[in-house]
């Protein structure tokens, strides 16, 4: 169950961010944990990175699996409103369930996906457009 | 997630196996099951019907994680598990391509058959089963969020998408 991600640089990361801006982590706490690009410890070093550049990280939320959407479903209730910008730590797919299921809000990918281990290289697949 | 599709009929299964085979069902119990392709339950079904056709079906031996190689090696060490696998001399494989692999890799001496490959990344809920999200660019599929079905897939890809 491996998709294998890297981190986008911090610098790329925060520019479509607005100074002040309140911000929602969503990380997935499968595949990006094992390749350190996500999981709860890294959701927070970056939560602490934003909140000390002046960002307001309002949420921080842990699927079990970003793909799985009904993770995020029976999560979404206790997700406040008071944020404008979704950071995702997760494959593409992730991204697009997260992107799909909360609406009105811009959601930005936190990783970029490279493809699914396979051997010893990762194989690249097709990624969504946005 | 991780998509995979079946890729052999069960007939085309045969003819790779003999009937003085000692087999073992080997399955990943994780992506694929959620693919309809694998699992416990898929891959019972799979020895029941290899046993009426009078293989000798050893053992079925699901794994949590097929694609974590510590796991695998672990079922040649292992009390419960080593003996099966000293007796074995044929695993087929229900499992991504990275899980095949890995039992191919653990397994050198054995005949170890694919059953199944992976197509891409996926995304699954309750209501939809799962969809096939981040193809490999090969397949000509287009990515979405919507995604493809699994039986749209296997249809373009001439695969299977249902268990044997």
């Amino acid at each position: 169950m491996v998709a294998v991600t890297k981190k986008i640089p911090y610098k790329e990361l925060i520019k479509p961010l607005k100074d002040g801006e309140k911000i929602a982590i969503f990380t997935c706490n499968t595949c990006p944990r094992v390749y350190e690009t996500g999981g709860v410890e890294i959701m927070n070093e970056l939560a602490a990175q934003l909140e000390e550049d002046g960002f307001n990280v309002t949420d921080k939320i842990v699927l079990a699996a970003a793909c799985f959407e009904n993770f995020i479903e029976e999560l979404k209730p206790l997700i406040s409103d008071s944020w404008t910008t979704g950071i995702v730590l997760a494959c593409d797919s992730g991204w697009g369930v997260v992107q799909s299921h909360i609406l009105n809000k811009q959601i930005v990918r936190g990783l970029i996906t490279i493809g699914i281990q396979q051997g010893r290289e990762p194989k690249p697949v097709a990624l969504l457009e946005g | 997630m991780i998509v995979s599709l079946r890729t052999l009929t069960y007939d085309e299964l045969k003819t790779q196996l003999t009937k003085e085979d000692n087999i073992v069902i080997w399955t990943c119990d994780l992506c694929i099951k959620l693919c309809g392709v694998g699992g416990e339950s898929v891959a019972n079904d799979l020895a029941v019907k290899l046993k009426n056709d009078g293989y000798k079906v050893l053992h079925v031996e699901p794994i949590g994680y097929g694609c974590h190689l510590g796991l695998v090696r672990n079922r040649t060490k292992e009390d419960i598990t080593k003996g099966i696998f000293e007796q074995a001399d044929t695993i087929i494989v229900l499992s991504c391509t990275d899980g095949f692999e890995k039992v191919e890799r653990v397994f050198r001496k054995k005949k170890v058959i694919q059953a199944s490959a992976t197509v891409g990344l996926g995304a699954y809920s309750s209501d939809t089963g799962m969809r096939l999200v981040n193809p490999f660019p090969e397949t000509g599929l287009k990515a979405s969020v919507k995604g493809t079905t699994l039986k749209e897939a296997a249809k373009k890809l001439k695969m299977y998408s249902k268990p044997f």
